[in-house]
């Protein structure tokens, strides 16, 4: 397989300095590294660096006054005492997850209580393998494969999140176990997992219309996907290949603007499976979480993230829009004009980049946190997870414009809190200064999006067979 | 024995300008202006018992599950309404004037939206009587009833007892978190406190810290919402160590007094609803223009690889 990746490499000397300059992730670092560090070493050094947060955060927490802990782990606990003993999770107030959650940490009361930190550490850990398999299986040299699997083992909001005992791994591991799954063509298994994911969190609901379409645009069956090797010393730099190269944009138009093709061609066998078997995972869930505590369990744990406006504040550009209004309910239309920019951008994405699947789910996670009614910093984990396996593509280098985009989005981050402090701790009135940084945060967001969009070569993860109705590639890209 | 007890303070309160009603259940309320305990002449101040099984913990929750509402000041009420029986009556008129409580001062620490109630005060034990204290075991309950403009985080206090800050704790009512003022409701707080009972002192002085948080106020033009706080409830609840009732003594030896307001306010930042236009069309041009942004790059994007494939 090497071979096959530097063939195009070697024969082909004027493109070696032009894939240089395309992708910039790799010149971060300088590319000879040093041949202690592997894969494996690098996480047995993040297991023991997560188990020493877990076990200071215990320190921490009965000696200190504040806590390392989050106070949601508090909750998780107190639910699955309350499970334990049958009673309802949701008993506990504030419980506003699935029933399964409660279940997982059960072990708490038997074993110890920090049974779920290593859970979700662990989970972390798990996502750093997934990143290693997916960047694997779409040929990614070992470099740059550890330098993006480090770029989540090792970056301190992803680690902190883990040992404080927040449960976004899991659900992050889980997705990213769906990529898998997509990829190596197992359909049933990836719907298995998807339906259990959005039981557990509403957010991935999001992503149904990409899975669904690259299911269908690989318009084959399992087992005989042909991964393309999208990796960046291929593809478009490769002269020879690229008048074969499928105009993805055009495909994708003209399904955007031809609604009964895309609906035609959308239902082959294996959307439709994946639809299915996943829905009836979530319905069946629902159903019975809802058999065994119900109405509690909607409302709470389905229901509230649904309608969920919280007037205190947050990063979200509406939050004072919605205390200004909190004393009478919103209307028909306000609550709709909030959905259309959320929607309009969601679309645009789904249908410009679902064939790069991994790339689509990162944007639409940025940009769906980004636009949301309410943005807690424990949202910025569920696109730090994809933002790994994007890394390899994007033409963007550190310096500038990679530094660029991390001091704007954290200074942004920065300046929020700093309003959000003399809100909360001094007690001065600052809410509109709050709000114009809010608007900021967003605006950043914004920027990000438009230089990553602008700097990543699109790569599909598969490319279309022989048997593609409306396909005019022959070529197997290997 | 409650009967004498409600003779006895109407008589009293029948010539005070103000009368508050005693929990029995040992909610002890204290005068603003030092009260000393000694000074028998002017007692204004009747001592109410109230007996109730030690399986009771918290006064204000047996008011909220018998009536499913906050204590208020209705202590000789609630009084009258547990009743009393002939040992109760004599355990009333052994208990009078056991108790004082002097020297209230109150203020809050803290900035911002996270604060905490301070309340000191004195504990005055009559010298008779020490031979009574032997006897029984006793705590210090305080009932902080909480304006709807800050709450008491339940789990937070429940931390405290575990580091034994507090003895016990109870919050009754509205205990929602993240709700703004406009919708909730009042909640009361109930403390219980160790007294140094084991040196015996004639004084002691007790410190209640609370820590309160503010909720997110109702608008105002002025930009600040003023959250007051009323006078708290202070009592003894005792227990036998010699007598095998299971019965605990709650003992009222004030009131409180809402007059003398001891002018404590919080400040608490609140939105302006004058802004509500200039906001909201702002929130939604501002999301609809980025979103524009997003949706315009993506598809020149693709024009751009049209051209360049093409």
């Amino acid at each position: 397989m090497s071979d096959q990746r530097n063939a195009g490499v070697i024969g082909d000397r004027g493109s070696i300095a032009r894939e240089k300059k395309i992708w910039g992730f790799g010149d971060w670092f300088p590319t000879k590294m040093c041949g202690s560090i592997n894969f494996g070493r690098m996480m047995v050094i993040s297991a023991f660096l997560r188990l020493g947060l877990i076990a200071y955060g215990e320190w921490q927490d009965a000696h200190m006054e504040v806590r390392y802990t989050d106070i949601d782990y508090f909750v998780f606990s107190d639910a699955a005492a309350l499970v334990a003993t049958g009673k309802s999770p949701f008993e506990r107030s504030t419980y506003r997850y699935s029933p399964l959650l409660a279940f997982l940490l059960i072990p708490n009361l038997i074993l110890h209580q920090s049974w779920g930190k290593l859970l979700f550490s662990s989970a972390d850990l798990l996502v750093g393998l997934f990143v290693d398999i997916i960047l694997k299986l779409r040929s990614v040299p070992e470099t740059l494969r550890l330098l993006s699997v480090a770029v989540w083992l090792f970056n301190p909001f992803t680690f902190t999140i883990g040992t404080r005992g927040n449960c976004e791994p899991i659900v992050c591991a889980m997705i990213l176990w769906i990529i898998i799954c997509i990829m190596n063509g197992k359909v049933i298994q990836a719907a298995f997992w998807y339906g259990l994911v959005v039981h557990f969190r509403i957010y991935p609901i999001i992503y149904a219309l990409p899975f669904v379409l690259v299911l269908n645009n690989q318009h084959a069956r399992p087992r005989e996907c042909i991964l393309k090797k999208g990796s960046p010393r291929s593809g478009v730099t490769d002269p020879s290949s690229r008048a074969r190269v499928v105009k993805p944009s055009t495909t994708s138009w003209k399904q955007l603007f031809c609604p009964w093709d895309l609906l035609r061609s959308n239902i082959t066998i294996n959307s439709f499976l994946f639809g299915l078997i996943s829905g009836s995972i979530f319905f069946f869930c629902t159903a019975l979480f809802f058999k065994l505590y119900g109405w509690e369990f909607l409302n709470e744990g389905l229901l509230y993230h649904l309608t969920r406006t919280d007037p205190r504040h947050n990063f979200s550009i509406y939050f004072y829009h919605i205390y200004l209004h909190h004393q009478h309910k919103f209307s028909l239309v306000e609550k709709l004009i909030s959905f259309l920019p959320q929607l309009m951008v969601q679309l645009a994405l789904i249908f410009r980049f679902a064939a790069d699947l991994p790339f689509c789910l990162f944007l639409q996670t940025v940009a769906f946190v980004a636009f949301n009614k309410v943005i807690t910093a424990q949202y910025f984990v569920w696109f730090f997870c994809l933002l790994p396996l994007i890394l390899p593509w994007s033409s963007m280098k550190l310096k500038w414009k990679g530094l660029i985009c991390i001091s704007l989005w954290m200074g942004s981050q920065l300046h929020w809190l700093l309003w959000g402090y003399i809100l909360e701790f001094k007690g001065q009135n600052v809410f509109i200064q709050l709000w114009l940084a809010s608007l900021l945060f967003l605006a950043a967001n914004t920027v990000i999006l438009l230089m990553v969009i602008h700097h990543h070569k699109f790569s599909r993860v598969f490319s279309p067979s022989l048997s593609a109705p409306d396909s005019t590639d022959t070529k197997k890209l290997d | 024995m409650l009967l004498n007890a409600a003779n006895f303070s109407s008589s009293i309160l029948f010539w005070r300008s103000k009368v508050f009603l005693f929990l029995l259940w040992g909610i002890v309320s204290l005068k603003v202006d030092s009260f000393v305990l000694q000074n028998d002449v002017k007692r204004s101040h009747p001592n109410i018992v109230i007996e109730l099984p030690c399986s009771q913990k918290y006064l204000t929750g047996y008011f909220y599950e018998k009536h499913g509402q906050i204590l208020e000041s209705d202590f000789h009420g609630l009084a009258q309404e547990v009743g009393s029986d002939e040992l109760s009556r004599s355990l009333v008129h052994s208990l009078k004037d056991v108790f004082g409580f002097s020297e209230l001062n109150r203020h809050l620490i803290g900035e911002g939206s996270h604060r905490s109630l301070v309340t000191n005060f004195k504990l005055n034990i009559k010298p008779n009587d020490m031979s009574w204290l032997n006897n029984h075991y006793c705590q210090v309950v305080v009932i902080e009833r909480l304006p709807i403009g800050v709450f008491a985080d339940p789990f937070e206090l429940q931390h405290l007892v575990e580091h034994q800050v507090f003895l016990d704790v109870a919050v009754i009512g509205d205990t929602n978190l993240e709700l703004p003022s406009a919708l909730s409701n009042k909640s009361v707080v109930e403390v219980h406190m160790n007294t140094t009972h084991n040196v015996l002192s004639r004084q002691s002085e007790i410190t209640v810290e609370l820590p309160l948080h503010a909720r997110y106020p109702p608008l105002d033009v002025a930009g600040y919402s003023k959250i007051e706080f009323n006078q708290p409830d202070l009592l003894m609840r005792c227990k036998s160590q010699v007598t095998q009732r299971d019965f605990c003594s709650w003992i009222l030896t004030g009131w409180s007094d809402d007059t003398h307001k001891n002018g404590i306010f919080w400040l608490v930042p609140c939105g302006n609803m004058e802004h509500t236009t200039l906001v909201s069309s702002i929130t939604f041009i501002s999301a609809l223009v980025s979103a524009l942004l997003i949706v315009l790059s993506v598809i020149c994007r693709s024009t751009n690889e049209d051209m360049k494939n093409s």
